[in-house]
């Protein structure tokens, strides 16, 4: 598939405005409210979350339309996850709200709003995915490992970056890091499993059954002389030889550089968690944006058949 | 609407049965429908750089042709017309955002609706057959009408009721018809003749039915008893070889089919 900067960007960006909005509100949860920095991490939060929907309409041929978007929630993921999206901004809001224009809730309220919050979140997150995951044509992306993985690239990109923002307050929560810590792991261990997954899984739909006609096959004319939409949509080309380097850099940009990051943050002191702190944000995002690539261009479309793929 | 309709059993399913025996990849059926398309329900059909370096557009119907080689290295081409199957559980519809993506429930057409339609592509990912194509232009998702705005054309004869690629076809490899009603003459063509729902493995519960391509004659497998001229073995000499040959081609009364 076509590796689109509009839907990279939108999906790495929400995942981090999403995973940052959850930190904050496990922060309220467990008591941290009052105060300027868990209103800074929402702040942020919310700006990510927006910039990834705003990168969205980019994708689009007609964005002015794209209210309609919200309108199928009965039947399209894309639909679900523009309403749990727009939803997902209330809890923010409503905090920031009442915190700095009004008065602050009392501390039962404040609780079940990051409850209701925590799981607004994590289900935006899973309509995202389905967008994908639900596609059977695909089955690179048809499988469980594509929520998963969502939810474990949000948990780890939000953790890193409010690790860093709070450093930046001499605020350095152990229970954090060791959140962030394990979500890198997990978040790696996950991505790998599914690395391993497509090199090894059997294919799902052949050449016979695209044509319903058995014998051994092989494209000869094709139906035109340049490529079209669909070819360029949904057989991206490029060399199948970068595949494993960019699987290394994505391993090392966004796992092992951020998991050294949190280490030696905690042993180093709040200069270090200060200092490295952007280089460690930065590499990641680096990173899993070589991730997000790696996920469009390793997955092929049944449509591939008929243009001579012998399986996908 | 992009939740599928409710439709009763028998209902109407207006479709499309491609014979792949009999397709002889002319690309009528693929040009009759760019022309017909380009002035109806889905105009203009976008085309960029049509006399340049590389040109792209949109069709909604693409003859593709693939060679079969079975098991004793015999080979023979396929030429497969591919468009629109109109589904029953159609992914192209349930996938759209906006609506813009529907089923009929009166017949069963799938159409997508230009005013509607945000042009996300979610449905040309989500159709396992590459039916929907993105329009650069209209910034909107097109796909084969299966005519609608020809098919019940009252300005038109009722012999010219048919989609544009049925009406091209000139070797009668498509038909058009219900095929919802049993008794209809395509869902009769379709029990005869073996049709079969395209990679029905993907679950979409396609209208349009192929037909296969029936047996090559061969030693194997001569039906009719008759004795299948083959050519001599190479070795002969070419006198012979060719003598062979021009008896095979030309028309005689022993010979002629």
């Amino acid at each position: 598939m076509h590796p689109a900067k509009s839907v990279i960007f939108f999906t790495l960006l929400s995942g981090l405005g999403l995973g940052v909005m959850n930190i904050a509100f496990a922060a309220i949860l467990s008591g941290h409210t009052g105060s300027a920095r868990v209103g800074l991490i929402l702040v942020l939060g919310v700006f990510c979350l927006g910039s990834g929907l705003v990168c969205s309409l980019w994708h689009l041929g007609h964005p002015e339309r794209a209210w309609r978007a919200l309108s199928q929630w009965r039947s399209s993921w894309l639909s679900r996850e523009g309403v749990m999206a727009c939803v997902a901004f209330l809890p923010p809001l409503a905090w920031l709200g009442l915190e700095y224009l009004a008065e602050p809730l009392n501390r039962n309220l404040e609780a079940y709003l990051a409850i209701l919050a925590l799981i607004v979140n994590v289900v935006t997150i899973h309509c995202t995915a389905m967008i994908y995951a639900s596609l059977k044509p695909i089955p690179a992306w048809h499988n469980g490992y594509t929520p998963l993985n969502y939810q474990l690239l949000s948990l780890m990109s939000g953790s890193i970056i409010s690790l860093w923002l709070l450093n930046l307050y001499a605020v350095r929560p152990p229970v954090l890091y060791i959140v962030t810590a394990l979500a890198v792991v997990l978040a790696a261990v996950a991505k790998i499993g599914y690395w391993r997954f497509l090199h090894v899984r059997k294919p799902i739909f052949n050449i016979n059954q695209a044509l319903g006609v058995s014998g051994d096959i092989r494209a000869f004319d094709p139906p035109h002389s340049a490529a079209n939409y669909l070819m360029k949509e949904m057989m991206f080309d490029f060399a199948r030889q970068r595949i494993l380097p960019l699987q290394i850099l994505t391993l090392l940009l966004a796992f092992v550089i951020p998991l050294l990051y949190v280490g030696l943050s905690w042993w180093g002191g709040v200069q270090f968690g200060i200092y490295f702190g952007g280089m460690a944000g930065l590499s990641m995002l680096v990173g899993l944006v070589c991730e997000r690539w790696l996920f469009f261009a390793c997955a092929e479309h049944s449509v591939s058949l008929y243009y001579g793929s012998r399986q996908v | 609407m992009t939740s599928l309709p409710q439709t009763r059993q028998g209902a109407k399913k207006l479709g499309l049965v491609i014979d792949l025996d009999i397709c002889v990849g002319c690309q009528a059926c693929a040009v009759s429908c760019k022309e017909w398309n380009g002035g109806g329900h889905s105009a203009p059909l976008t085309d960029s750089s049509p006399y340049g370096e590389n040109p792209d557009g949109i069709w909604f119907n693409r003859v593709h042709s693939f060679e079969i080689s079975d098991a004793d290295g015999q080979s023979r081409l396929l030429y497969f017309p591919r468009s629109c199957l109109h589904c029953d559980d159609a992914p192209c519809v349930t996938v759209c955002p906006t609506g813009a993506s529907y089923k009929r429930a009166e017949d069963g057409i799938v159409l997508v609706d230009a005013d509607l339609c945000i042009g996300c592509k979610l449905c040309s990912w989500a159709c396992p057959y590459g039916a929907r194509e993105y329009d650069e232009d209209d910034g909107v998702m097109k796909k084969c009408t299966l005519c609608v705005d020809k098919i019940y054309n009252p300005n038109l004869p009722r012999s010219s009721r048919l989609p544009a690629c049925v009406s091209a076809c000139p070797t009668g490899a498509r038909s058009f018809g219900d095929l919802g009603d049993a008794d209809s003459h395509i869902s009769q063509l379709v029990r005869q003749r073996h049709g079969y729902d395209l990679l029905s493995e993907a679950q979409c519960q396609p209208t349009n039915q192929y037909l296969p391509p029936r047996p090559k004659r061969n030693s194997q497998n001569e039906s009719q008893g008759e004795e299948v001229k083959r050519l001599p073995a190479s070795t002969k000499d070419t006198a012979s070889l060719l003598k062979g040959w021009m008896n095979k081609l030309l028309p005689t009364a022993k010979n002629e089919a």
